[in-house]
């Protein structure tokens, strides 16, 4: 039963890997939401990545946690961008429920609350990509790029 | 007519004759009484100035034989702490010798004088009944003591305070056939009272400086302890206060991040499309310039308060202090202090974070190089500190300085967040460096003498407990 269950979610994820590279290489763009709190740093964020990438990506400002992580799930995103507030009990859930569900999503935490706590937290989560703010543009964009490069490697 | 009046002249002349007479016995008697209030008044004034019993005692006894002439010996009895015996502590004739037993109360003519209500005047068979009541050892021990001994004639009296009985007053008589009379009571039982008086003074006010004695030592120990837990707790008050201020600080910081980022960012976007060459690019480049050293200043000031998760390790403090010194070499040199090294080979490795402690070796330094503008000796030593029943193995640096010294009123705050004497000081530096050695288990200790210099003395545990310490 339990391999049964492991084997279909492997499928799942395979599916939508397969969906997210299929986008790729048709539409030739990278879909990337953001999700983060204070809607100014957000709105930054993604023009700063739009102005970067072009026409290559799809940047778009998600309304909430949850509908990020309806879009995921559909197979829409393939760099999703969180900013975990301590007070955000949502986006840390967000993060926790892709590892759980082991979405192929790439990850980016680009936090103004950067503690040692979170930073281990992080870790545990697997997030592999982890910015501070007030980080400067153009020391964070060759990361998403790396990060894209993965996916696209992948 | 003439018979009778020479009989009615002769009974006038014989009464005026027995009136005369009777006058001086009366003068006699008045002169003896005014003999005997001045020596009661010498004693009354005597007594005043005598501040302990013992001397209130002999002066009675002496006293007593002034009093009350014909008088052999007299003794002076105090009751024990049991109240069951009577001890003789003053005679007036005699010095008392270890061979005087002491006299059960109710017996004897000093037992008897101690339960009687007021002053006794024994004399006959009524005396000889009461030295009946003396052991024959009791009878022989006073005849040994005291050269007339039995007494023919006796006068008795109580010592007594308004709430208690203190002792009693024996007077033997007998001497050139004198007995004592019934007038001579009052003067006994004055000198009694008097007596009592004073022995109740005396002993309060022995009592009240063994309290007042009782007291200084109690707010002596009071004051130490008070101290000693002053000294522990301003390490732990201090290091609370720093987190409360951490806190706020770290908090503050991330506050500011976001809009930092987004202003930041702003201008990087803006950046993007200002050709090089405009004539208002200059501005926006001070403008990414200022904003990048607010973010620099907000993330030290984070980092300040949270110091970086060095990793522990053995730790030579000696080498640690050597380093520290070449550091500020330069600076030792050019303010003329002279630097003496006392680093004790014996020295055990600490499981320490390296870094934070040469940060505290650094701040002491540095404020030790302050407080010797015209230069001076800078003198660090190091020892080990065997464990004790109290504390367990510590390691001991001392660091001392000859200069200005530090006032009293400053050394309670010197580990206070913000509290400087410095103009440009930030009162951050004993903070932080209270705040490493408290999480090392450890204690900072200062002593200082303003005009002569101060040694700030480290106290580290051998076995640091900061494994167990969040960091």
């Amino acid at each position: 039963m339990m391999r049964t269950e492991a084997s279909n979610e492997e499928n799942a994820v395979g599916r939508q890997r397969a969906a997210a590279l299929r986008h790729a290489i048709t539409m030739g763009t990278w879909r990337i939401q953001i999700v983060d709190k204070d809607r100014t740093a957000a709105q930054i964020t993604r023009r700063g990545i739009a102005c970067a990438l072009g026409s290559a990506a799809d940047v778009r400002v998600a309304l909430s946690a949850n509908d990020a992580w309806l879009a995921c799930t559909r197979g829409d995103v393939d760099l999703l961008i969180v900013d975990p507030t301590p007070n955000d009990v949502a986006a840390l859930g967000l993060i926790r429920a892709l590892r759980h569900y082991r979405n192929p999503v790439q990850l980016l935490v680009l936090t103004a609350y950067d503690t040692p706590g979170l930073r281990s937290a992080m870790r545990r989560f697997g997030v592999k990509s982890y910015a501070a703010k007030p980080i400067e543009l153009r020391d964070l964009l060759p990361s998403i790029r790396h990060q894209l490069q993965e996916l696209h490697d992948a | 007519m003439n018979n009778a009046a020479a009989r009615q002249i002769a009974d006038l002349e014989a009464r005026l004759l027995v009136l005369e007479q009777q006058l001086a016995r009366r003068d006699d008697l008045l002169a003896t009484a005014d003999a005997r209030l001045n020596v009661i008044t010498a004693a009354c004034a005597a007594l005043l100035i005598s501040r302990d019993v013992d001397t209130i005692a002999h002066l009675v006894v002496r006293e007593a034989l002034q009093l009350l002439p014909g008088t052999n010996s007299a003794l002076l009895y105090m009751i024990d702490q049991d109240g069951q015996q009577l001890q003789l502590i003053a005679s007036s004739t005699p010095p008392i010798t270890s061979s005087v037993s002491n006299r059960p109360v109710g017996s004897g003519p000093a037992g008897r004088a101690f339960l009687s209500p007021r002053a006794m005047l024994l004399n006959g068979p009524e005396l000889e009944l009461i030295l009946d009541e003396l052991s024959p050892e009791q009878d022989a021990e006073m005849s040994a003591f005291l050269p007339h001994w039995p007494p023919s004639t006796a006068l008795i009296a109580p010592l007594r305070s308004a709430t208690r009985r203190l002792g009693a007053i024996l007077l033997c008589g007998g001497t050139n056939a004198h007995l004592y009379r019934p007038h001579d009571l009052p003067f006994v039982q004055v000198l009694a009272d008097l007596t009592a008086i004073a022995i109740e003074e005396a002993t309060e006010r022995a009592r009240s400086q063994s309290l007042q004695a009782d007291l200084v030592r109690t707010r002596s120990l009071h004051a130490e302890a008070q101290a000693r837990l002053d000294c522990r707790q301003a390490p732990a008050a201090t290091s609370a206060k720093l987190a409360a201020v951490g806190e706020l600080a770290a908090s503050v910081a991330h506050e500011i991040n976001n809009p930092l980022y987004a202003a930041r960012n702003s201008l990087y976007l803006l950046e993007q499309d200002i050709a090089t060459d405009a004539p208002l690019r200059p501005f926006l480049d001070i403008a990414q310039q200022e904003l990048g050293r607010i973010a620099r200043i907000i993330t030290r000031m984070r980092d300040f308060y949270r110091p970086s998760r060095a990793e522990l390790g053995p730790t030579d403090v000696n080498t640690l202090l050597r380093e520290t010194i070449e550091l500020v070499q330069t600076h030792l040199r050019h303010n003329n202090i002279q630097v003496v090294s006392q680093l004790s080979p014996e020295l055990p490795l600490l499981n320490a974070q390296a870094d934070q402690l040469r940060q505290v070796f650094l701040n002491i330094i540095l404020n030790a190089c302050d407080a010797m503008p015209n230069g001076g000796a800078l003198t660090v030593d190091t020892r080990p500190v065997l464990a004790s029943a109290e504390n367990s193995a510590t390691l001991q640096a001392s660091i001392a300085d000859t200069g200005v010294g530090i006032a009293p009123e400053h050394l309670h705050h010197l580990f206070e967040p913000f509290y400087t004497t410095k103009a440009s000081g930030t009162g951050l530096g004993l903070a932080i460096s209270a705040h490493i050695v408290t999480q090392h288990g450890g204690r900072i200790e200062v002593d200082s003498c303003v005009g002569q210099g101060s040694i700030f003395t480290i106290l580290l545990p051998v076995e640091s407990p900061i494994s167990s310490v969040e960091k």
